[in-house]
């Protein structure tokens, strides 16, 4: 098979560039992470990419594979047009071969106060929440922060110091639907701003490349109203 | 001192990993407002508690009558009678209000209809000691891991725990009277060598299954604080025993939650016989995880395994019905179409036994402390160095563990360390002198990979000793296949020494962390294979063809492995199973039936 | 840096985007609606649909919607892709000379049609 794969290495001050792989390789069965594994134990020990669980719920391997954005270790080799081009994902910067420095995608994480805020006394055992309340959570509590869809959007990519991105959107509403939090009003006042969620315009690209099927779009839909009904 | 230019940074306490057990205590000490760092080789929500699928175990009662003695007496019988009966009662005990503490701090549980936390059947839970099957284990659907994990790092995030994320601990710090002071780091992202000076340091790594071919494991389970302790002079615990998950897909080796059983899933082998109540007739598909596993590999050698290998078996639930499994199971839907390629709702999910849990670890007492012996007894603390979690060796899992007991574990046991280790840095207000050459040893190593031309890449070796310890140490074992992997295994740890790497670059160089993994899973390999050679008996995972029995005479008793640099090679110890529990009466080792 | 935020001002400019963007989806098919059924348009018949006060203000709000629609749609653009201050500020000032000689414009336009 062959493959297309971003390389740089910051020691050398080569400018980054695409290097060409043939790998004797079946893919049936087999993950874009199970090539890349391979490529590094038989062909080439310096590419340097993140992995951990290989099965799709760490978040770890968000690359960009032919212009998708998707997670390595999920991603089946068969079907993938050849040579299979494979990128860091774009937009952050690159701080080695498929490497990303995700530390701007953590900081608008933290920003949303993504911990349940309930200053009641604390009762002796669970609080109560009907299966109908809990279901809000469902589609929000699921993502795993692997980035794929805030480096998908260009609203991100226009301004990705204050624009939160899907992602770190996602995980804010999934704090306002609980139930159990009492800070709605807080997060809805720190939302309530020209960037940080109103640079949505409602494209969907994240909803198209969430690994996990989840809809940031329509969490985000969903704050909006809120800040309506609460503004009208 | 410390060479000049090498970063160093001083807290009251360190931890090192970021999973369930290391956020835990992290949590613990950050609320207490001590000066606490993280050390994690990835962003902490990347750590393997992250996978934990099925649930959590604790008598809450919320769907059927229950109380946590019945749940110690399960897990003392899981056991196989080699857990620490003190240790399982403290777990029991405390695991009603360590979940409680969980769903407080927001984790989103699933719900039944009166509002209460949803619990599923797991296996080897019982009502009444030994009675009905009891339905003990809390869930979030079957991504139970992710929700725990995530919740933990969110409150840390509030508690403003620092952390330092891709940092890749090296060794321990120990003065000449025995303290731990901290440990050595290297940065991942810049490849430098940094020193973390600390009056407690905690262990919670994680699990090493990677020394096996086909694991439930990330890639990231390389068992480093077990090298680390290893190095430093210290023993490990029962690492004969390596739990296999009757449930991993083939291959791949991706996990299939016992949870799946608990819905009303069930084993069958090719001809379509549903063969468990063959070999467990009352708990049948929910009997513990060692015999389910042994049954499935009788079905396999007896020729009635499934596909055109006979290499598994199926585990069918179509008939909980779609909606069912979408609303209880969809990470196990999605998992199995993702990596064996079936829908659950249409077709059975093949399945086999697949390495999952290290039941041993580093030696511990029940308030997280590592213990060995020095001087006066078997279990003498280690002054400052903690370990909870897979990496520990409590003892509470025994000669097997419980599904839903290992996510427990970790919030009971990291709580407890971290409320251990607030005394211990009130007692110990001062830092003691760190030792002249801290980094010595750990430059050493780093300097060893910068060497050029060798022989051997750290892949190779890397594969062949996965490929042995699948081989030699599976779920049955003889002394003679043992006796060949330990042969097998020195030599590949032989040619270690002339492994080398073609890159040598210092940022992110993941190539480099790669050899000192396999630095940490080779003892590890070697320690296994000792300890599962010298105990000739049958308990929990450890099964001995050649011992097909247990033999509480002889081995009740835990098994300590050190790695005695000097006269060459390892040691074995043994210490007594501490019987008695805190405040209730013991069980006594009997004959061990589902 | 410090960045400053939450000032209400992302909610309200979304919602006069979707007011003024609703209140040109009722106003124009109704509007043209009369226009074609005035029979067939010439200058006279042109004018003549503008004569009533009525129609002069629902135009005038029509053109106050688009404007502000506009005006919003142009501050999104500025804000995605012209970062510089001095440059942005000069457009938004620019556009909004524009858009209220516009309005300043319609108002001459419409109140100038007298039967």
């Amino acid at each position: 098979m062959r493959f297309r794969i971003h390389r740089y290495d910051p020691e050398s001050g080569a400018a980054p560039s695409l290097r060409d792989y043939e790998l004797d390789f079946d893919p049936k069965g087999r993950k874009v992470l199970d090539a890349l594994i391979a490529i590094k134990d038989t062909l080439d020990e310096s590419l340097a990419f993140r992995r951990s669980c290989r099965e799709g719920v760490c978040g770890s391997d968000g690359v960009n594979v032919n212009g998708r954005n998707v997670l390595a270790c999920v991603t089946p080799l068969e079907g993938l047009k050849e040579p299979i081009v494979i990128r860091p994902l774009p937009r952050l910067g690159v701080v080695r071969d498929l490497i990303v420095d995700m530390a701007q995608f953590y900081q608008h994480y933290r920003a949303v106060k993504p911990y349940l805020i309930n200053l009641d006394p604390e009762p002796e055992s669970e609080r109560p929440q009907s299966p109908e309340e809990r279901a809000e959570l469902d589609g929000l509590w699921e993502c795993i922060l692997c980035g794929c869809c805030t480096t998908s959007c260009p609203s991100f990519w226009w301004n990705p110091d204050r624009f939160l991105g899907p992602a770190a959107l996602l995980q804010g509403y999934r704090f306002i639907a609980d139930t159990r939090d009492q800070a709605t009003d807080e997060r809805l006042d720190f939302l309530e701003d020209p960037y940080r969620l109103f640079r949505c315009h409602g494209i969907m690209n994240c909803v198209e490349v969430c690994p996990k099927g989840l809809n940031p779009t329509a969490a985000i839909g969903k704050i909006k109203s809120l800040l309506v009904k609460r503004a009208l | 001192m410390t060479k000049p230019g090498i970063p160093r940074r001083t807290f009251d306490a360190v931890i090192v990993g970021g999973g369930g057990a290391g956020l835990r205590a992290a949590l613990q000490l950050a609320q207490a407002n001590l000066k606490v760092a993280v050390l994690s080789k990835v962003f902490p929500t990347r750590s393997h508690t992250v996978s934990a699928q099925g649930g959590i175990t604790a008598a809450l009662a919320n769907v059927s009558e229950d109380n946590w003695h019945w749940h110690m007496y399960d897990t003392v019988k899981g056991s196989d009678y080699l857990g620490d009966q003190d240790a399982i009662e403290f777990m029991c005990r405390n695991a009603p209000s360590a979940v409680y503490e969980l769903e407080h701090m927001g984790l989103p549980f699933s719900r039944l209809d009166n509002g209460k936390i949803y619990q599923r059947p797991f296996g080897g839970q019982s009502k009444n000691y030994g009675g009905d099957q009891a339905i003990r284990t809390c869930a979030a659907a079957d991504r139970t891991g992710h929700a725990l994990l995530h919740t933990l790092y969110q409150r840390n995030i509030a508690a403003r725990t620092q952390f330092f994320d891709e940092f890749f601990a090296l060794d321990l710090i120990r003065d000449d009277d025995g303290y731990v002071l901290g440990v050595t780091a290297l940065e991942i992202e810049t490849g430098e060598a940094w020193l973390f000076e600390a009056r407690a340091t905690l262990l919670a790594t994680g699990g090493a299954c990677r020394i096996f071919r086909h694991s439930t494991n990330a890639h990231i389970n390389t068992g480093d604080g077990l090298g680390m302790v290893l190095r430093a002079g210290l023993p490990l615990e029962d690492m004969e025993f390596w739990q296999f998950h009757p449930t991993g897909i083939p291959e791949v080796g991706s996990l299939i939650t016992e949870g799946v059983r608990g819905e009303g899933g069930y084993l069958v082998n090719k001809d379509g016989e549903a063969f468990m109540p063959r070999y467990a007739p009352n708990a049948k598909d929910l009997a513990s995880r060692d015999v389910v596993a042994r049954a499935i590999a009788q079905e396999i050698r007896a020729g009635r395994g499934c596909g055109p290998h006979g290499d598994y078996v199926h585990l069918k639930i179509e008939h909980l019905g779609a909606d069912k499994i979408k609303a209880r199971l969809p990470g196990i839907r999605e998992l199995s179409m993702q990596f064996a390629g079936v829908d659950p709702i249409d077709a059975p999910i093949p399945v086999t036994p697949t390495a999952h849990y290290m039941m041993g670890g580093i030696p511990t007492n029940l308030h997280g402390q590592v213990v060995a012996p020095v001087r006066y007894g078997p279990e003498e603390p280690t002054p400052g160095l903690y370990a909870v979690g897979e990496c520990a060796c409590v003892s509470v899992h025994g000669a097997n563990r419980l599904g839903g007991n290992s996510l427990l574990d970790l919030v009971v046991f990291g709580r407890a360390a971290g409320q251990h280790m607030i005394e211990y840095l009130r007692d110990n207000p001062f830092p003691r002198p760190l030792p002249s050459t801290p980094l010595e040893r750990s430059l050493a190593r780093l300097a060893r990979w910068d060497r050029g031309e060798g022989s051997e890449t750290v892949a190779g070796l890397r594969a062949e000793m996965q490929q042995v310890m699948q081989a030699h140490c599976g779920v049955y074992r003889t002394e003679a296949l043992l006796r060949e992997g330990l042969t097998l295994l020195d030599g590949i740890e032989a040619r270690l020494p002339a492994a080398a790497l073609s890159d040598r670059s210092r940022m992110f160089n993941t190539a480099r962390l790669e050899a000192l993994e396999l630095e940490n899973l080779l003892p590890i390999a070697r320690a296994t294979l000792v300890s599962a050679l010298a105990r000739t008996e049958s308990r929990g995972a450890h099964t001995r063809e050649d011992h097909p029995d247990r033999d509480d005479d002889r081995w009740l008793r835990h098994t300590l492995y050190f790695l005695e640099h000097a006269d060459g090679r390892d040691q074995l110890d043994y210490k007594p199973v501490r019987l008695k529990p805190l405040t209730v009466e013991p069980f006594q080792p009997r004959a061990r039936t589902y | 840096m410090r960045r400053v935020g939450g000032a209400r001002r992302g909610l309200d400019m979304w919602l006069v985007q979707r007011a003024s963007a609703l209140y040109m989806l009722l106003f124009l098919p109704v509007f043209l609606a009369r226009a074609w059924l005035a029979g067939p348009l010439d200058y006279l018949v042109w004018r003549g649909l503008f004569e009533p006060v009525a129609v002069k203000v629902a135009v005038l709000l029509f053109v106050a919607a688009l404007l502000a629609h506009a005006w919003i749609g142009l501050r999104e653009i500025l804000i995605d892709y012209l970062h510089a201050l001095v440059p942005r500020l000069a457009l938004y000032f620019l556009f909004a000379t524009l858009y209220l000689g516009c309005l300043a414009w319609s108002v001459d336009i419409l109140w100038g049609v007298r039967p």
